[in-house]
């Protein structure tokens, strides 16, 4: 009977628990983690600074007002509720009660109104500024509610406002104006405080014991710049840290080979994105039919393989199959039967055409693939690897034939497809760096600029990428995944799809350390 | 008479100096590349979100929008009030920056240079008086292996061999000797390792060649001849004479060293001048990149100045002109 009761244990156990969560005991409180990014910090102010690794450290430190969870669905966090008045323009939030600042003060509706008025004031050159250029007025009603009045409909609000780049929290007066250098982090309400900065060296937080959620399982976290991403994977293996960033894929299909052990990963599927984009202004892109043929002549499932060892999946539109966001509309196959008819048609005549790419990424790789699969219809590539910097200001300037490009993910199909609207110079090019214009699909995007309705927005959409397919502009590749990889000895960590740590679903703060 | 030397010498800096600004201020500018993009521009590829206004208020505000003259001229008069105006990106003063990263530089280039001097002067002495010998082949093997090999391969196998494979020394990072000297020799030790390899390759040879020419001189066999020690024939005789060719080559490399070993640095995450002059560049961070520059620069010229001074010191017939 008690071998049968054990054996029943440990069967019931084995249903009712995949193996990897029967093999994990519970979190343990303490321990440092050390993670290991690939930029300095330079910046210690979370509503200016841009790099990844201020990302990383604003959301340890910092919340914005709302969450997004696994799902896309918006969730409370620093605002507890919310209502829209029937205008759409007036947003009413209630702020949840007791959140303490690092600094032990409590948060009200007067620091959210400072944090959002600092980002609006266009002298403290704040990331946020774009995003919430819509706001009109803030006014701080009492401790816990806060008016937000819009100048005009903007579907995107609350959207925005899940966005910790765009918006973080921090007490009244913690950032003086101007573009001046604090010479410390500001407080926050996240899960770890700053602790010091040794430039060059490391940062340092430490858990922060009156967190409002669940508080962190580690007692300290430390970031470590490694720039080169060998250095950084060789310091992992020899344990000097305990978590890396961005892990050159070569080492993660090793460790899926089992090659490399001790060591797991964890995926942020699609991070990025690749695509190739024309310069539709000048020749010889400005041609249709050259677009369409070439977009008829990739073999992109080849491309992907080339330059990622299989481990990210190619793409048709901006919004991966399964999302909302994808739609069934025609879109150019790869048939190089077609291609080569469209490339006739096209008046091709033999001319070499210039691919820019990035140094330090793999567009050589997806470079070279791509030359061999054109050469197929007879059209003649050749590679232009810029640096950083050049490729920046040649993109802008729209000195380019075309470009592999790449891109991070989108919240929303808004700012997805918008970068495609008409802009008024094709010599100073903002987000448009196709330098596309066309009446109709501006007045779809324009339409959907103001559509709250979610169903007429897919029904907006569905129009605007059938446009965008036709007119090929641009050609999505593929999405690619992001790694952070680990020593078997940090448990619980994971990272969402776009390569964030984010509250729901993990992150160095529901990391622990088993040793 | 040393102090009106030092004096005109530093007096002759005054023109280099102001060659080496002009030189890095138009180089930094002749890369491709908009500060004021690099600045705003989040990842490599993110399109730049800014407005037209935006992006021409932040250009003023940094001082891009005036002619190139005006800029430099702008620059150089901050110089010489002592103020290296502000980085880009963190918007610190750029003194701050590199005075915060010079001492692990510093600390990193005294360590190798001591790693070389031991490892180079008694492989060129024995060298010398075993010529011919296995000992002598080896010293030479290792000078010209040394001479040969790239310095980061060398630091990556260092890596593999005590890092990954044995685990007796950190692969990455850096403690202050003032706060931890055991911690720093355990940092320090890969890095001083390749660079000390590197600096004792060509003193080796060096001290050979010259230890081989004097120990030929009639000094030397009147030495042995008078019944003088080994020891006193060897090192003070003969040694003392041989290192003036040695510190010709020392005083360049220690030179080189304090400039910041960018590559070293970067294989082994040090937080030196080296590193951040590379990430100043990636950055089009011009006002670090031109600091940077002229504090090496300068440390050039002052261990040029020091080695002729010591010159003076090892052989008193040098005059100082």
């Amino acid at each position: 009977m008690k071998r049968l009761l054990t054996l029943a244990l440990i069967f019931g156990s084995l249903v009712i628990n995949p193996p990897l969560e029967a093999a994990s005991p519970q979190p343990k409180r303490g321990g440092t983690i050390t993670l290991a990014v690939s930029k300095e910090l330079a910046l210690m102010n979370p509503l200016v600074n841009t790099s990844s690794t201020e990302s990383r450290i604003r959301e340890l430190m910092f919340e914005p007002l709302l969450g997004r969870d696994t799902k896309g669905a918006i969730q409370p966090r620093l605002a507890e509720s919310w209502e829209v008045s029937k205008d759409g323009k007036l947003y009413t939030f209630h702020l949840r009660k007791g959140v303490k600042f690092h600094n032990g003060k409590e948060m009200t509706a007067e620091d959210i109104k400072f944090a959002i008025d600092y980002t609006l004031n266009p002298k403290n050159g704040a990331y946020g500024l774009a995003d919430l250029e819509a706001v009109e007025k803030v006014e701080a009603v009492d401790k816990y509610t806060l008016k937000i009045s819009l100048k005009k409909i903007n579907p995107l609000f609350l959207t925005v406002l899940t966005d910790i780049r765009a918006f973080s929290a921090i007490p009244k007066e913690s950032l003086p104006e101007g573009m001046r250098k604090p010479s410390t982090f500001p407080p926050g309400t996240g899960p770890f405080k700053f602790v010091e900065w040794k430039p060059g060296q490391r940062v340092v937080f430490e858990r922060f014991g009156d967190y409002w959620g669940d508080k962190a399982f580690v007692d300290r976290v430390v970031m470590r710049e490694i720039g080169d991403a060998t250095v950084r994977f060789t310091a992992l293996q020899s344990g000097d840290v305990d978590i890396i960033e961005r892990t050159p894929y070569e080492w993660v299909q090793q460790i899926i080979e089992g090659k490399i052990k001790g060591i797991g990963f964890a995926k942020a599927s699609i991070a990025g994105a690749r695509n190739l984009e024309f310069n539709v202004v000048d020749q010889p892109f400005n041609n249709k039919k050259l677009r369409l043929a070439i977009a008829h002549a990739l073999d992109k499932q080849e491309i992907m393989q080339a330059a990622y060892f299989g481990l990210a999946e190619t793409a048709d539109q901006r919004f991966p199959k399964g999302s909302i966001w994808y739609f069934d509309v025609p879109t150019p196959k790869y048939d190089l039967n077609k291609a080569r008819a469209l490339l006739k048609e096209s008046g091709y005549n033999g001319e070499t055409l210039e691919l820019m790419g990035n140094r330090g990424e793999v567009a050589e790789v997806e470079g070279a693939a791509i030359q061999a699969q054109l050469k197929k219809i007879g059209v003649k590539v050749e590679l232009k690897i810029l640096e950083r910097a050049s490729a920046l200001e040649a993109r802008r300037q729209g000195k380019f034939m075309f470009k592999l490009a790449g891109g991070s993910d989108f919240p929303d199909p808004l700012p997805a497809y918008e970068e495609y609207a008409c802009e008024p110079d094709p010599k100073n090019r903002r987000l448009n760096e196709a330098g596309y214009c066309d009446k109709e699909y501006d007045a779809l995007i324009r339409k959907a600029e103001v559509e709250v309705d979610l169903e007429k927005r897919k029904a907006l959409f569905k129009q605007v990428v059938a446009k965008w397919l036709d007119d090929s502009p641009n050609i999505s590749l593929g999405f690619t995944p992001r790694f952070f990889t680990f020593r078997d000895h940090v448990k619980g960590f994971t990272t969402n799809t776009s390569g964030d740590f984010q509250p729901f679903s993990g992150g160095l703060s529901r990391a622990w350390i088993d040793k | 008479m040393i102090l009106r030397y030092v004096v005109r010498r530093l007096l002759q800096l005054i023109p280099v100096l102001v060659l080496v600004s002009l030189a890095v201020f138009l180089l930094v500018r002749a890369i491709p590349g908009d500060p004021v993009l690099v600045m705003l521009g989040i990842d490599p590829d993110a399109r730049s979100r800014i407005s037209e206004e935006q992006y021409r208020a932040l250009q003023h505000q940094i001082g891009l929008d005036q002619p190139i003259y005006v800029q430099y001229l702008n620059w150089a008069d901050k110089i010489i009030h002592g103020d290296f105006g502000l980085s880009l990106a963190s918007r610190r003063p750029i003194f701050e920056i590199i005075f915060e990263r010079y001492p692990a530089t510093l600390y990193l280039a005294v360590t190798a240079l001591l790693v070389g001097i031991v490892i180079a002067v008694p492989a060129g002495v024995i060298a010398a008086i075993r010529q011919n010998t296995r000992l002598d082949y080896a010293a030479m093997a290792f000078a010209l292996g040394g001479v040969a090999m790239p310095d980061f391969w060398l630091a990556l196998m260092l890596i593999v061999l005590f890092s990954l494979k044995l685990g007796w020394l950190p692969a990455i990072g850096y403690a202050s000797p003032l706060e931890n000297p055991l911690l720093f020799l355990q940092h320090a030790m890969l890095p001083a390792l390749v660079m000390g390899t590197e600096l004792a390759a060509p003193l080796t040879r060096y001290v050979r060649a010259e230890m081989l020419e004097q120990l030929r001189q009639d000094y030397v066999r009147t030495a042995w001849a008078k019944g003088l020690p080994a020891r006193m024939v060897i090192v003070k005789h003969a040694l003392r004479n041989s290192l003036i060719a040695a510190v010709t080559v020392v005083g360049l490399q220690t030179a080189r060293l304090l400039g910041g070993a960018t590559i070293i640095e970067t294989v082994f995450s040090w937080p030196g001048v080296g590193r951040l002059l590379i990430d100043g560049i990636y950055a089009r961070d011009y006002p670090i990149v031109q600091g940077a520059v002229l504090l090496i620069a300068m440390t050039y010229v002052f261990i040029n100045l020091i080695v002729d001074i010591f010159y003076k010191w090892l052989d008193p017939r040098i005059k100082l002109e």
